[in-house]
């Protein structure tokens, strides 16, 4: 009997050994339960990132009620708030009693567009109107901060897939270039590289989002964003694609390819970058919560997504007064998923460059 | 006359010192003349260091001479652009010293043996065509043809070493350069390869040029042998020659250490000076004087 036995290549066995560890596994999953929730955000949150109600300043989490006045259970349901001043004109919200919002899976709410196509009111989960369901609290226009979390990290955690999409496309391409020619390409390439890195990050950063004209929408400003920041981060990269392709165009595979007659470039981006493939996928999964951080921290001073736009780094300029954290604490949620996102990044990559590490070594080594 | 190579130089530059102020020259390869002809098997033989490899990059334009003539089947290759010279290079193709590193590792066989075609896409310009070529290739160098999908690494040595052979010969070149392609194997495979590049010859009508530093290996399949040292070839002879009448002190050298299984001997004695020329001492047995 011959026991069929499938080809696995280099890169099939690393993806093996990381099914084996359970915490980038783990991680994995949280990321894409993220994304997840970022792709179908108009569904899954019970109201738009712009529906607010100002009679819900700063409410408190919705307290659900599962047993009614009488005492049986019931259909688990929420009540209308009304508030009065205390004496440091701070709004205490009281519950009305005869009132009752029933929660509803799929109910109708605000009017939005599934996915761009599809016109419709319906959502996951929300509460009948008048109610207002708050899972996260409210902020101060009384807009639900678990509704913008999950618009937030539309842009939050696309801005660093995109931003290193761009970024590495351009340190790959220059890196390759540069290490396979050598001489005055190289030189005139690192020289470049080595003047992006002088400038510290977030000035450059700072100076460039001055650059960008203030009649811009937010959609034009989202993309000025991403720009920005893959324009910073490509030349670090650049300069270790550059070192490991000086190495590898001296393999006999590359001159193999070179006797065959194949182009440079075409050589370059079959024969040398693929090899440094092993180190890249560690790299862009450690430097996507440097995109993610940075727009936080454009936003943050107001200089990235402007309100109503929702993203992690506007929402929580809101929490840059220590008494609002010291009364609001919720309005923190915005800072626990950017943790909760750079962490996760930064497992799995981790957890990644482990189990690519044979092949890193084999690649050093030339082997 | 298939290829012949005129007053080849080659020197490398090391700069030394803090600022790269002086500089140390290598004359890797040092007036270098060789004429190939056609169905003509040449090894080139010498310790390692000696310039034979860059000789080789140098034929292949791997590497630029610095001056000299390289023409071959009546074009001159040394001048002009790469681009160019699709018929000579197309027809000059390279077997590679180590079969581990010569096979992309990300590469399964199929693409290797694409690769081979790069300069010949317009005439295997349909899948299928290169595909029968491919497999009547394989079967030429005893492989099996169920190898398409597997990777280099699943392979041993001399399978390598096959799919290396196979991949220079999917274009029917003309010349094949060999540079130490058994160097790397045990006894028992370099033997089998050799004995299959014997066979090949006939069937493809090629030309060797076989580089090496093991002068039995050579003596197997070619018909004359260069001796090179230090970046000029010392004595140019057939292989009979070289084996019963050595001239050149270090040719004797080389073939004692060959036989007794000893390192060459430091040959200091041996000096070049700049009008040394290969002189033909009868019947074509050229010695450096």
């Amino acid at each position: 009997m011959k026991k069929e036995i499938k080809s696995k290549s280099q890169f099939a066995l690393a993806i093996s050994e990381f099914k084996r560890s359970r915490r980038g596994i783990v991680c994995l999953t949280i990321l894409g339960i993220l994304y997840f929730g970022a792709i179908f955000a108009d569904f899954i949150a019970p109201y738009t990132y712009d529906s607010e109600e100002r009679d819900y300043s700063y409410a408190s989490l919705s307290k659900v009620h599962f047993v009614d006045e009488n005492g049986s259970l019931s259909w688990p349901f929420v009540r209308e708030l009304s508030f009065k001043f205390d004496e440091y004109h701070k709004r205490i919200y009281v519950e009305k009693k005869d009132t009752k919002c029933y929660l509803r899976l799929f109910n109708k709410g605000d009017e939005y567009k599934f996915l761009g196509l599809l016109k419709t009111d319906r959502h996951l989960f929300g509460v009948d109107s008048p109610g207002r369901l708050y899972i996260m609290g409210a902020d101060v226009r009384g807009r639900d901060i678990f509704s913008r979390l999950i618009y937030g990290a539309r842009i939050s955690l696309s801005i660093g897939l995109i931003g290193v999409s761009i970024s590495f496309t351009l340190g790959l391409l220059i890196g390759g270039i540069a290490g396979y020619y050598g001489g005055k390409i190289d030189n005139i390439i690192m020289r470049l590289c080595e003047m992006f890195m002088m400038v510290p990050g977030f000035y450059l950063m700072l100076a460039l989002r001055s650059a960008v004209p203030d009649s811009f929408n937010s959609f034009q400003v989202y993309l000025a964003i991403v720009v920005i920041l893959s324009f910073i981060g490509w030349a670090s990269l650049a300069r270790i694609i550059r070192g490991m392709s000086i190495t590898l165009r001296e393999r006999e595979y590359v001159l193999a390819a070179k006797v065959a007659g194949v182009s440079d470039l075409k050589i370059i981006i079959r024969h040398i970058l693929p090899h440094t493939v092993s180190y890249s996928i560690v790299a862009i999964m450690l430097s996507i919560p440097g995109y993610i951080l940075g727009e936080a921290a454009l936003s943050l001073i107001g200089l990235g997504i402007q309100d109503p736009i929702a993203s992690w780094g506007n929402m929580l300029s809101d929490a840059m007064a220590i008494a609002h954290i010291q009364l609001h604490p919720w309005i923190l949620m915005p800072g626990f998923m950017i943790f909760l996102t750079v962490i996760c990044f930064n497992v799995v990559g981790d957890t990644l460059r482990d189990c690519l590490d044979p092949l890193l070594r084999g690649e050093v080594d030339g082997t | 006359m298939l290829l012949e190579i005129k007053n080849i130089k080659k020197s490398f530059y090391q700069k030394t010192g803090v600022f790269g102020e002086n500089k140390s020259c290598v004359k890797a390869v040092d007036n270098v003349d060789l004429v190939i002809n056609q169905g003509e098997n040449i090894g080139l033989v010498g310790e390692s260091g000696c310039g034979k490899t860059t000789l080789a990059r140098i034929i292949l334009r791997l590497l630029k001479s610095d001056s000299g003539s390289i023409n071959f089947d009546g074009v001159d290759i040394s001048q002009g652009s790469f681009g160019k010279l699709k018929h000579a290079r197309r027809n000059m193709q390279m077997v590679f010293q180590d079969p581990y590193s010569s096979l992309d590792p990300r590469f399964n066989i199929e693409n290797v043996m694409e690769e081979g075609f790069t300069l010949g896409k317009k005439e295997w310009n349909t899948k299928s065509k290169r595909r029968e070529k491919i497999f009547e290739t394989f079967s030429a160098v005893n492989l099996s043809t169920d190898i398409l999908d597997r990777y280099p690494h699943e392979f041993s040595g001399g399978e390598r070493q096959r799919i290396a052979i196979a991949r220079s010969l999917v274009l029917n070149p003309k010349l094949l350069i060999l540079d130490e392609a058994v160097s790397s194997l045990d006894v028992i495979i370099q033997k089998q390869i050799v004995e299959l590049l014997a066979d090949l010859r006939k069937k493809y009508d090629l030309t060797y040029l076989f580089i090496s530093h093991n002068l039995k290996v050579v003596q197997r399949i070619c018909q004359k042998i260069a001796v090179m040292y230090k970046g000029k070839i010392v004595e140019l002879a057939s292989t009979d020659d070289i084996f019963s009448y050595p001239l050149h002190p270090y040719t004797k050298e080389l073939l004692a250490a060959a036989v007794e299984y000893r390192s060459v001997k430091d040959n200091a004695k041996i000096e070049f000076t700049d009008d040394m020329r290969l002189i033909d001492m009868g019947k074509g047995h050229f010695l450096l004087k």
